[in-house]
């Protein structure tokens, strides 16, 4: 069902939270949402939620840049690979520097084995560990509504820099139809946090704007991931603004520095300024 | 987990002239689990651009009777000869979804566009095997490549784990079909264009 996404970052991680009450840290805001979801009468699903995104980063790149322009080859781009608990024989691979906006959706849907085939290209590219996100958490079922809460590890550090918050309508499939309810419910659970569903972010955006050139599409889980990759590179651009100088996390990353390091991740053009008007407030 | 994730796939190749392309298809439909089913499929083959892994090749086959079916990403290896009696090379298949982003896709991991093929014909399946009687086409042309035959193939893809049991099932159909056409390993070398 329509689903909108979005991030709550903890207190722990030296930033003030948006909303006015203390300073959490993740887990203390997973403790504290998941309470507000069973006081309104929610049940925890069994199992756990689990979101992985992996980043693989091309082994020629930096032998390029030091070639002249002129013999500059088309650069194999970074690639974003997602799996999800909610979908667990699926991957979801974006390359980096597209559009989120792209009309036809660049994001890739693939059998959980593309990590094995890209496991044969060694030689072209390599996973990175230490720019993953990992998303771990309970879900919540409350009537048509599910609710899944995901602390978000990122890297191999063990501090959690924030927690995501996953709310699915799930009757619905369209998602013009189902926003407005869909904003209700979340500013009505979350409302320090109603500002986060105010518009639609690009990712929803991007799904409106696709319908509008080809006629209505179904949404569909991959919208869901376009969401976290979206407020994960967000998240990873106002942290590189506010870092001036980070010591590199491994020895194979101190060639870069850091600041280039997250724009050859996640290096997209800036995102664009007014929220769509395709659906009203 | 990994052993049982399909990786390699074992084979033999042949081909079969015009007028005896019958008699084999009536006797796979006697010894295959399936009737016969026709295909016609385009596949786009793509090799790395980046310098020093220009060897390496990736491949996007999806279907033309199909078209709301997943195409395939592919990796095939280089082929070995483990076994002297069977091909065999690394392969994976990868369902992906949609085509268009898929072929984005695979350019922007660095491979350049090389050339496209289709392969029109019958696949029959017998166990964890795929016999195939195929012709190959240029998009667009409408003579196959060879006119007066049609290639044969006999696969097993499946974990490495099963492949002994796969090759003793491939050189077994080898056999039920010695008399209608050669199965046997290949020279291969790098198609042209």
């Amino acid at each position: 069902g329509v689903t909108v996404v979005a991030f709550i970052e903890s207190g722990s991680a030296g930033e003030q939270p948006l909303s006015s009450g203390p300073a959490l840290s993740g887990q203390q805001l997973i403790e504290d949402l998941s309470g507000r979801l069973e006081r309104l009468g929610a049940e925890r699903e069994s199992g756990q939620f689990s979101l992985d995104m992996e980043v693989y980063t091309p082994v020629q790149q930096q032998q390029q840049q030091q070639q002249p322009a002129s013999q500059q080859q088309p650069q194999p781009r970074t690639l974003h690979v997602v799996a999800s608990s909610e979908a667990p024989v699926s991957s979801y691979i974006l390359p980096s520097g597209s559009s989120i906006e792209a009309a036809a959706g660049p994001l890739v849907s693939a059998d959980s084995m593309f990590g094995l085939l890209l496991g044969q290209l060694r030689a072209l590219y390599q996973a990175k560990p230490g720019q993953a996100v990992h998303c771990r958490g309970p879900k919540y079922r409350l009537a048509d509504f599910t609710v899944r809460l995901a602390t978000a590890v990122f890297g191999q550090s063990n501090s959690v820099k924030g927690v995501f918050v996953e709310a699915e309508y799930r009757p619905c499939n369209r998602l013009q139809f189902g926003w407005p309810l869909l904003k209700e419910f979340f500013s009505g659970v979350f409302p320090d946090r109603a500002f986060a569903v105010e518009h639609p972010n690009e990712a929803l955006q991007a799904h409106l704007q696709a319908q509008a050139a080809t006629g209505p599409i179904d949404y569909t889980y991959p919208v869901t991931v376009q969401q976290y990759l979206l407020l994960a590179y967000q998240l990873g651009s106002s942290r590189q603004q506010m870092r001036s100088a980070v010591a590199p996390s491994s020895a194979a990353d101190a060639a870069v520095p850091v600041s280039m390091q997250q724009q050859q991740s996640w290096g997209r053009a800036p995102l664009p300024g007014p929220p769509s008007q395709l659906i009203g407030r | 987990q990994q052993q049982r994730v399909p990786n390699t796939e074992v084979y033999l190749q042949g081909s079969v002239l015009k007028p005896f392309t019958e008699f084999l298809l009536t006797r796979l439909r006697g010894i295959c689990d399936s009737p016969g089913d026709e295909f016609r499929d385009q596949e786009s083959v793509f090799t790395c651009a980046v310098p020093g892994l220009s060897g390496t090749r990736l491949r996007l086959r999806w279907s033309l009777l199909h078209p709301h079916l997943p195409a395939y990403l592919r990796y095939l290896g280089i082929p070995e000869s483990a076994d002297h009696r069977v091909m065999s090379r690394a392969a994976y298949e990868v369902p992906v979804f949609p085509l268009d982003a898929a072929r984005q896709l695979v350019e922007s991991m660095g491979f350049q566009h090389e050339f496209d093929f289709i392969a029109e014909g019958t696949v029959f399946r017998r166990g964890l095997l795929k016999i195939t009687v195929y012709r190959v086409y240029r998009p667009g042309a409408h003579a196959s490549l060879a006119p007066e035959s049609s290639l044969v193939e006999v696969s097993g893809l499946g974990p490495s784990s099963l492949t002994a049991g796969m090759v003793e099932s491939v050189l077994s159909v080898r056999d039920q079909l010695k008399s209608l056409v050669l199965l046997a390993k290949h020279d291969q070398k790098a198609p042209k264009a």
